[in-house]
């Protein structure tokens, strides 16, 4: 590796000490190191400093896990239990809607990927690194779809005109007034489902009972990226049978429901923070 | 996090009861080991928002896999292993990225969430920015070794690597970081728990 055969001015180079303090140097080669580190005051610096490294490194505070990608992965834990009991995708039991699975990428995590890195990058940048790892500046969202691992399957980039179709084909959002509580929630669920049919269908002109909004709301209306992505992150992808704008507890909520669970969240709700309520089996 | 009939579950109690069809066991073990697994992550990502995914992915994968679990290791190692695979996989899948400007000025704030400590801001992003330069095998190596001090031997087993093979990449890993982190000698010497004149003495250099 650092073919190292270091004479009194020859000195090894970090890797090689690094190697010796790991203990990967054996035999003459590792008497020589350890004679040379401590004969060697440039050496023996050096070693110091890599004792410093793995110093800085164990005492760097770990940043802890954000609350945000906490509730994220419990929702997404809880949604994952009813599936793997029957160990059938979740697809196969609703054959007729897989065709509405379009959207398999979070946009939001997108925006938000690209600003992590901008932010690391201009830490290193602070921080006064000279080979700098992150490229040059371009504007605006253009990199939603270069940074993302899943580009080429839907690029709903925020503000982008193609999206739409996509959302369109996912579901409506309906917003029925309905005042959902705790204890009657599933009632409730199954009362609206029953009211306008299973499937919120992009096409449903059908009206609405108690409808606040007048006129979008009673044939759905077409979901932002943001609440696009909190619900198919919530169904796994899967197509709602209802998504309704509506309170809960008093509070303002969006009900999701597929055939067999319920999601309750905040109006606020995005797939990297999808702010669950409750959840329950229908 | 308790539960009244068994106070103290162990880690594979839980997942058996997981595999048991208890609802709430495979919560727990997440709950138990969340901060250690995303520090994982986000290490070996670099990226919160690829940590995240990695982080998810991983516990999804588990979750759904537990009952392959054989037991030939720790509960804690195999969920590392998967924590890890799913970061590096990530890094692998990640395109050479162009930095562009968001639009969304909340998703920078996470990132600068200031740590109690003002004086280990410094070392944090120094940290941090450092870790970067480093190939995402060996980061994992050194992550898991210096920064969570995990055991050479297990971090070789959430790797599926010899212990030389993991000695060797940390080695490399801190010889790479010097330039980087040795400005950092004198404030963490001062704190740090390691001896900064062991490899001076020839029996030294355990490792």
């Amino acid at each position: 590796m650092s073919g190292l055969r270091h004479r009194e001015r020859r000195h090894p180079d970090a890797t090689a000490i690094a190697e010796y303090r790991a203990g990967l140097a054996g035999g003459r080669r590792g008497r020589r190191l350890a004679a040379h580190v401590a004969s060697c005051a440039r050496c023996a610096s050096v070693s110091d400093q890599l004792a410093a490294v793995s110093s800085a490194l164990s005492s760097a505070p770990a940043p802890p896990l954000p609350d945000s990608v906490e509730r994220r992965i419990t929702a997404a834990l809880a949604t994952a239990t009813a599936p793997a009991r029957e160990a059938a995708p979740a697809t196969e039991t609703t054959p007729a809607r897989s065709r509405h699975r379009v959207w398999r990428l979070r946009p939001v995590l997108a925006v938000s990927a690209t600003a992590a890195c901008l932010v690391l990058a201009g830490v290193v940048y602070l921080v006064g690194f000279t080979g700098s790892p992150a490229g040059p500046v371009s504007s605006s969202a253009a990199s939603s779809s270069a940074s993302s691992p899943l580009a080429g399957v839907a690029a709903p980039a925020a503000g982008s005109a193609p999206a739409n179709s996509a959302a369109k084909a996912a579901f409506l959002v309906t917003a029925s007034g309905t005042r959902y509580e705790p204890a009657t929630l599933a009632a409730q669920v199954r009362a609206q489902l029953a009211a306008h049919g299973s499937t919120p269908a992009p096409a449903s002109s059908r009206a609405l009972q108690g409808a606040q909004r007048p006129s979008s709301a009673a044939a759905g209306a077409v979901p932002s990226a943001a609440l696009t992505g909190c619900v198919l992150h919530l169904t796994k992808q899967v197509a709602p049978t209802l998504v309704d704008r509506a309170t809960y507890q008093g509070q303002p909520a969006y009900v999701i429901a597929v055939p067999d669970r319920v999601w309750v969240v905040g109006p606020d709700c995005t797939a990297s923070n999808p702010d669950l309520i409750t959840s329950i089996g229908l | 996090m308790e539960t009244p009939d068994a106070p103290e579950p162990s880690d594979a109690d839980l997942l058996r009861r997981h595999v048991a069809g208890d609802p709430a066991a495979f919560g727990l073990l997440f709950q138990r080991h969340k901060e250690r697994l995303w520090a994982v992550a986000l290490r070996t990502t670099c990226d919160r928002e690829d940590a995240a995914d990695a982080l998810q992915e991983a516990m999804i994968s588990a979750f759904r896999r537990a009952k392959d679990f054989r037991g030939d290791s720790a509960v804690t190692t195999w969920l590392h292993r998967i924590v890890v695979n799913a970061a590096l996989d990530r890094v692998r899948r990640r395109p050479a990225r162009t930095v562009s400007w968001s639009a969304d000025p909340d998703a920078l704030e996470p990132l600068l969430v200031p740590s109690p400590r003002a004086d280990s801001i410094d070392t944090r992003l120094d940290v941090d920015a450092a870790l970067r330069v480093l190939p995402a095998q060996q980061r994992a190596a050194l992550v898991l070794v210096d920064m969570l001090g995990y055991p050479v031997a297990e971090v070789a087993a959430i790797l599926g690597l010899s212990e030389g093979t993991v000695k060797s990449r940390c080695a490399r890993g801190r010889a790479r970081l010097l330039p980087y982190l040795a400005h950092l000698r004198g404030d963490s010497a001062a704190g740090g728990n390691q001896p900064v004149t062991d490899a001076v003495s020839p029996e030294g250099g355990g490792g």
